[in-house]
């Protein structure tokens, strides 16, 4: 009898026994393998949020409001209202040619396809330095070209209003940063491909224009 | 139970257990990886295609933006049959060079551009006659770097499991000259497998059935509970390539060799639970 019940329990925990020795072996083999291999698992899979991607490849982005009509009191000096990549901060406008374009901070293709894109590189509106911006010249910047010495270009954003006149007109290959980096003037950077069949894809026209007016609409 | 042979039984059955691991494993890779039929699958369920041909038409509009050459001039290079054409011939290839069919993996070598290219030779054709413009070797320069870039782009998106980086990065070459070995080892596995099943039946006459279930019951055990873990957690959506046709390539393969290993590790824990529950029935019936 008693030899009957060891035999049943024997028969129970066999396979148990079985397992957490197994489990043990491959526990202790798969360690060194594992260490070795973790960061390329970690490299590889990193998206702890398992997001599937969609056409908009995990970028936010913001439409905003800009009042272009603000007629309140301005301050030579005030806030600044730092955007977040993808966020749509400011208006770009000359009223003399005729064209307006949303104001993007950050520059990516998809937001190429819905504005001109600051460069987020460059400084913040209202900031001292270079505002670079870019679009597409069969776009928001088709009339780009069409700037002349002493055209007014305003850009609006929520928190202020940024005056510039037009100076020179500038070419640059895209390799070419000179017109693209920091600088300690207040300029704006305005440029967009030169779109030739037969020339090159990477040439770069635009204008740099020289800031007139700064307007903030809240005091530090 | 033959205590006689219990540590015997005990150890036989461990190497039993890993042995039939390796196999289900080796299985698994092998009906996944090896097989071009798994890919195509993979392609035709996750609409591979259609996210590769939305893929190469958006980069010929970004293109068209810098190049003033519009979209619609390369629409033979996202027509959805020729995509899938050279889906299906990447993968050939891939599996003839890691199967040692073939030495080199030569996908963008391969593709024929001839009848898309013809599309961009009568654009740039148009444009010169239409303005005049003399065909001298800027022409022709343009011309040529138009090409290469169309082909860039349609190779690039319809490398769709990234052969083309494991080849720069020397995996192919690598696994392909080892292959012998790996089929050697496979076998291996099989083969030690089914003797130790068939040491495990004769040292154990009337308890073979009980001790038969042990190793496949632990082995599926093994197999379930790691592939149950990374289902459940969602670790292949972790993948960092967020492009849709790679994403859904790699992740639709990877998922794939997961739920191959899951199946056998049922089976396997099905067969156990039936030859234990045998042995030990079989056994109570006898003794009554």
């Amino acid at each position: 009898m008693k030899n009957n019940n060891t035999n049943k329990i024997a028969a129970l925990l066999t396979p148990l026994l079985l397992f957490i020795m197994c489990g043990a072996i491959t526990f202790l083999i798969m360690i060194v393998p594992f260490q070795k291999f973790k960061v390329y698992l970690n490299l590889a899979f990193m998206d702890n949020l398992g997001t599937k991607p969609d056409s908009s490849s995990g970028l936010v982005i913001t439409e905003g409001e800009i009042d272009t009509n603000y007629n309140g009191t301005v301050y030579e000096s005030g806030r600044i209202d730092i955007p977040s990549f993808g966020q749509q901060y400011a208006v770009l406008k000359c009223e003399k040619k005729g064209f307006t374009a949303p104001v993007y901070w950050g520059s990516t293709d998809e937001l190429l396809e819905r504005g001109a894109c600051q460069s987020s590189a460059s400084v913040v509106l209202g900031e001292k330095g270079n505002v670079v911006i870019d679009a597409h010249v069969d776009t928001f910047f088709e009339k780009l070209s069409e700037l002349e010495n002493g055209d007014e270009i305003v850009l609006y954003t929520n928190y202020g209003r940024f005056t510039y006149i037009v100076d020179k007109e500038i070419s640059f290959m895209k390799s070419d940063k000179t017109y693209i980096l920091p600088k300690n003037e207040d300029i704006l950077t305005l440029y967009t491909c030169k779109r030739q069949i037969l020339g090159s894809s990477d040439a770069r026209t635009g204008f740099t224009c020289n800031l007139k007016q700064k307007e903030f609409y809240y005091e530090n | 139970m033959n205590s006689k042979h219990y540590i015997l039984n005990v150890i036989l059955s461990i190497f039993a257990v890993f042995l039939i691991s390796a196999s289900w494993i080796c299985t698994a890779v092998i009906g996944t990886f090896g097989r071009y039929g798994c890919y195509e699958k993979i392609i035709e369920k996750n609409n591979i295609c259609s996210y590769a041909q939305e893929s190469i038409e958006k980069s010929f509009e970004e293109y068209s933006h810098t190049s003033g050459i519009e979209k619609e001039t390369f629409s033979a290079y996202y027509d959805e049959n020729f995509i899938k054409e050279n889906i299906d011939s990447n993968i050939e290839n891939f599996l003839d060079v890691l199967l040692g069919k073939k030495e080199n993996y030569d996908y963008v070598s391969s593709v024929d551009f001839s009848n898309a290219d013809e599309t961009i030779d009568s654009f740039f054709n148009d444009y010169a006659e239409k303005t005049g413009y003399v065909k001298d070797e800027v022409y022709e320069e343009k011309l040529t770097e138009t090409k290469e870039k169309a082909h860039e782009i349609f190779t690039d998106k319809t490398d769709v499991f990234r052969f083309s980086l494991m080849n720069e990065n020397g995996i192919i070459q690598k696994v392909s000259s080892k292959i012998y070995l790996i089929k050697v080892m496979f076998a291996a596995c099989y083969v030690l497998a089914i003797i130790f099943i068939f040491l495990i039946i004769i040292i154990n006459k009337k308890e073979s059935l009980y001790w038969l279930g042990c190793p496949f019951f632990v082995s599926g055990l093994l197999l379930l509970i790691p592939s149950v873990y990374i289902k459940a957690s969602g670790f292949i959506n972790g993948f960092t390539v967020k492009e849709r046709p790679v994403f859904y390539s790699i992740t639709g393969l990877l998922d794939s060799a997961l739920n191959n290993t899951l199946a056998f590790a049922l089976v396997s824990i099905i067969f156990g639970l039936v030859f234990l529950f045998l042995g030990i029935f079989l056994k109570k019936t006898e003794k009554k």
